[in-house]
């Protein structure tokens, strides 16, 4: 056994009882503003303390903007929405600056912020801005600051974007590089609500007006469960799990799985398991665990890969999509890695 | 040590032992495979033994040491089994980041589960196992004859070949072959072996008769010759015996015989120069015939034996000549001569083991020595087969059982019908110095092994009191004639015999066992055997000679035009009709096939001045 630094130490239970509790009574929150989606919540939950962007696909009228509003609102945090238009110009995401006289009767050039500078950004129907104002995202995004004319200024922290593109109506726009793909942590299908789901919302909500959150985490709450966060243990064998599901994406593995091997024409980047960790411990946390597990590298996996896998054609023609591939990928890759004969398997102990 | 600790190395020691298991299990099978197949191989290519190839099961040792070192580098470190364990157990990292970092208050959190299962399936493998190990047993298991692919074809004579090869060793002992002939014969003797054929046994097998009448040839010679010089020395030594006996009596100073016959009677002194004179003659004639007795004996006692068979019989009182050291020698030559007959006797007992008559010559020829000493029915019997070999259908005439006093023969009348002669004793012979056979004798072996030959007297036939009709004489001679009979006729009065009770129904039949059609290949034994059809003969291979056709031929054949093929001859058309008159007069196509030209005289010096163009 390794002798652990004190700042190494495992947390212990009471220092991850409350920002359980605090994550527990975000998701309450959240389920009770937006109904029937559960698991939807949590995955926001997760990417929200991983600190990760997170690309919310779905049809329109299927709450994502009434989650981003709820998350907001929960959080205690400020939010700013764009509509993302094709006219729409990289300045008015990120501020411009303004040629303003000043009081001495000169003139002199102002930085006007642009709503970029919030907690979080929500870019609605995203893809229907150009690429050059989407492009404008990409330093936001990965570096958290804004350059302009030579300034360059920090976004508040913390600084999320929540995007929303709608996988209909696509003529006219412009699907997502894949470079500014890559810097969404989570890509999540928001699906239409089922039937129980609707009605209760019908029945209960006066032109669907969600109610407001009885309850929000202050920003030093939220600060402390990232601090908690960032202390949930990831052992080697789970990290050398991530990092040989992140290598067996792409079909050249020794790893890869046959419909990888078959379908995917590049996999993901290292960018994704670094995501995947990360996604994993705030899992983890969420589950009440101080540690991670394969469990949780298991259900984040899909929301991390699904959009940085690149399928082929012939994935197309056999309508085989990526969410199919990540999840037989996860399926099928040992999690120890245990390497035996085909012919021999491991299996749970007798009951 | 933690719980998962030992979850872990009990894991651990499982995965080991299975993949112990499953390598060995892996490897000896393939094992298995190799080791028939080369086993298969080493017996058919090389015909090796048993014996030397079951050494090559101690491959099974470096096997199993081979399946340690595969286990040991398939076996998963134990990190990789704690996250085994750990995500079995669905504790969620914590069993993992036991072995990293200290629990603290999680340790007790960690709820103790089942540690996990091992399974390997195995069963392709187990039956893999299986059927290698069958498949050594079945190369092991199965004939030498069956393994050995050495040579197809291969005919396997060696039992044949070894058996003449101790028949061989032994006429080189006896020195009835030199050693010229010895080599000569083991070298063809090979030689047959090594192109002994599936594909033509016969020829092999006559091969091997060749060689086996050479040596039955040889080997009856020389049994001949032994035999007829131990009767010649039987003879003498019987004279010699009892010319001592009459000397033993002599008084030189009288001149008188004491001695008397078996009657009681004085010997007559004629009787007695008789005597020595025919035993002169005989030492003669057997110093010619044998070198052996030639040096054993002085041609002077010869000389002077036959000297005084001249003498007249009234002046015994010569025998005073015969001094003292003659007599001894008589008295030494018949010991000498019991010594060589049984020599000889030794030889032909030699040479038996050659002849045809291998399993049981042995015991005839102890008959034959043992000579009037009293002997069971079977050694009669044996004696009685010894005497004819030459012809063994007549000794089917005979059944000692019949004989009763040893006065009578059986045989056929002209009805076929058994018959039982009377016939008179001409001499009281010894076996030994039996010559040819012919119609006119027969050999009667007594129950006390003595033998009798017989010279057909019609008188004492005719008052025969058992004769049963026909002509004795005639059926005497059809008994005699018996060797010429066909088998089929053989067999028929075999079986006339048998259910007279003469003979042992068993013979007839072993007999027609052996009379079966089909025996004996294509010049021996019956010829109606039922014809058997195989295969058709395979066209594989078989195609038409090539011929150049001349170029006028080519020509024609260029020119011509198909208008069909047809399998048979070609024929005639009807209609043609060859010319009656002039010099064409009888020309005509001719089946189609032949080219005759009717050349007009007047164009046969053109012809001719053509043909003699360069």
């Amino acid at each position: 056994m390794t002798t652990a630094s004190p700042s190494d130490a495992l947390l212990q239970p009471d220092e991850l009882q409350p920002a359980v509790e605090l994550t527990a009574k975000a998701l309450e929150q959240l389920d009770l503003i937006l109904l029937g989606r559960p698991e939807l919540h949590r995955m926001v939950m997760v990417g929200v303390l991983s600190r990760g962007h997170i690309l919310l696909e779905g049809l329109p009228g299927v709450g994502k903007t009434a989650l981003i509003n709820a998350l907001g609102e929960v959080l205690s945090l400020e939010f700013n929405r764009v509509q993302f238009t094709p006219d729409l110009m990289p300045g008015d995401i990120l501020g411009t600056h303004i040629l303003q006289e000043t009081d001495a009767g000169g003139r002199e050039m102002k930085f006007e912020p642009g709503p970029v500078f919030t907690n979080i950004l929500l870019a609605d129907e995203i893809n229907r801005a150009s690429p050059k104002t989407q492009s404008a995202l990409l330093e936001a995004m990965q570096e958290r600051r804004v350059t302009l004319m030579g300034a360059t200024r920090e976004l508040p922290f913390p600084f999320f974007v929540l995007a929303s593109q709608n996988p209909i109506e696509l003529e006219g726009t412009y699907p997502l590089p894949e470079a500014q793909l890559d810097r969404f942590l989570f890509k999540l299908r928001v699906d239409a609500a089922d039937v129980e789901v609707m009605d209760q919302i019908i029945h209960s909500r006066r032109r669907g007006e969600p109610p407001t959150a009885q309850w929000s985490m202050s920003a030093q709450q939220l600060q402390g469960v990232f601090d908690v966060m960032d202390r949930v243990y990831l052992p080697r064998p789970v990290s050398r799990y991530i990092a040989r599901l992140a290598a067996a994406t792409h079909p050249d593995s020794a790893e890869s799985s046959d419909l990888v091997k078959r379908y995917v024409n590049y996999g993901a980047s290292p960018r994704a398991a670094i995501a995947m960790a990360e996604a994993s411990r705030a899992y983890a946390l969420i589950s009440g665990r101080p540690t991670v597990g394969f469990e949780d590298v298991q259900a984040v996996a899909p929301a991390v890969l699904n959009h940085r896998v690149l399928l082929n054609y012939q994935a197309r023609f056999d309508k085989v999509d990526t969410h199919g591939v990540i999840a037989d990928l996860v399926g099928t890759l040992d999690e120890a890695g245990l390497d035996l004969p085909a012919d021999m398997e491991v299996g749970p102990g007798d009951a | 040590m933690a719980d998962s600790d030992r979850q872990v190395q009990s894991l651990r020691h499982r995965i080991g032992w299975l993949l112990w298991l499953r390598y060995a299990v892996v490897l000896v099978a393939g094992f298995a495979f190799v080791y028939g197949t080369a086993v298969l191989i080493a017996r058919a290519g090389w015909q090796v033994e048993r014996q030397p190839l079951a050494w090559g099961a101690a491959g099974l040792g470096p096997l199993v040491v081979a399946a340690i070192w595969l286990a040991r580098r398939r076996m998963p470190r134990p990190a990789v089994l704690r996250a085994m364990v750990d995500h079995q157990s669905d504790a969620g990292g914590l069993v993992m980041a036991e072995h990293e970092t200290e629990l603290g208050a999680w340790r007790n959190k960690i709820a103790p589960t089942n540690p996990p299962t091992v399974r390997w399936r195995g069963g392709p493998r187990w039956v893999a196992l299986l059927v290698g190990a069958a498949f050594v047993g079945v190369a092991f298991g199965i004939p030498d004859s069956v393994a050995s692919t050495h040579n197809a074809n291969q005919l396997d004579v060696s039992q044949q070949v070894a058996d003449l090869h101790d028949k061989i060793d032994t006429l080189k002992q006896q020195k009835v072959i030199d050693y010229e002939a010895e080599t000569d014969l083991v070298a063809k003797l090979d030689q047959i072996q090594k192109d002994a054929s599936g594909a033509d046994p016969s020829k092999t097998f006559e091969q091997l008769d060749h060689i086996q009448a050479l040596l039955e040839k040889a080997a009856d010679e020389a049994a001949n010759d032994a035999i007829k010089e131990a009767g010649q020395l039987a003879d003498i030594e019987r004279r010699a015996e009892d010319l001592d006996k009459a000397l033993d009596g002599f008084d030189p100073e009288t001149g008188e015989l004491r001695a008397t016959d078996e009657a009681g009677d004085p010997i007559d002194p004629k009787d007695l120069a008789d005597a020595m004179s025919d035993m002169g003659k005989m030492i003669d004639e057997a110093m010619k015939d044998s070198q052996a007795f030639d040096k054993l004996v002085d041609k002077k006692l010869a000389d002077a034996l036959k000297k005084l068979g001249e003498l007249d019989p009234e002046a015994l009182k010569e025998l005073n000549e015969l001094d003292e050291q003659t007599i001894e020698k008589i008295q030494e030559l018949a010991e000498a001569l019991e010594e060589m007959e049984a020599d000889s006797l030794a030889q032909v007992d030699a040479a038996g083991n050659v002849s045809v008559y291998d399993p049981d010559e042995k015991l005839k020829l102890d008959a034959i020595k043992r000579g009037k000493k009293p002997s069971d029915p079977v050694a009669v019997r044996l004696t009685t087969e010894a005497v004819f070999r030459h012809d063994p259908t007549v000794m089917m005439t005979l059944d000692l059982h019949a004989f009763g006093e040893g006065e009578r023969i059986i045989a056929l009348n002209e009805e076929n019908a058994l018959a039982v002669y009377k016939l008179d004793e001409t001499a009281k012979v010894d076996v030994t110095r039996l010559g040819p056979l012919d119609d006119e004798y027969v050999i009667v072996v007594q129950p006390d092994g003595s033998a009798k030959r017989y010279v057909y007297s019609p008188k004492e036939s005719a008052q025969c009191q058992a004769c049963q009709g026909g002509a004795p004489q005639k059926a005497f001679r059809m008994a005699g004639k018996a060797a010429q009979m066909s088998k089929a006729q053989l067999q028929a009065m075999m079986q006339r015999m048998a259910e007279q009770g003469l003979i042992d129904p068993q013979q007839v039949r072993a007999m027609q066992a052996a009379s079966k059609p089909g025996r004996g290949g294509v010049n021996r034994g019956r010829g109606d055997a039922a014809m058997t059809w195989r295969d058709p003969t395979s066209e594989e291979g078989a195609a038409f000679d090539e011929k150049t056709l001349p170029p006028a031929s080519l020509r024609s054949i260029k020119d011509s035009e198909l208008i069909g093929a047809s399998v048979g001859a070609p024929t005639k058309a009807e209609g043609d009709r060859s010319s009656e008159t002039g010099a064409l007069a009888g020309a005509e196509a001719d089946g189609g096939a032949a080219n005759r030209q009717i050349v007009l005289p007047k164009h046969r010096g053109s012809v001719e001045r053509y043909f003699e163009r360069d």
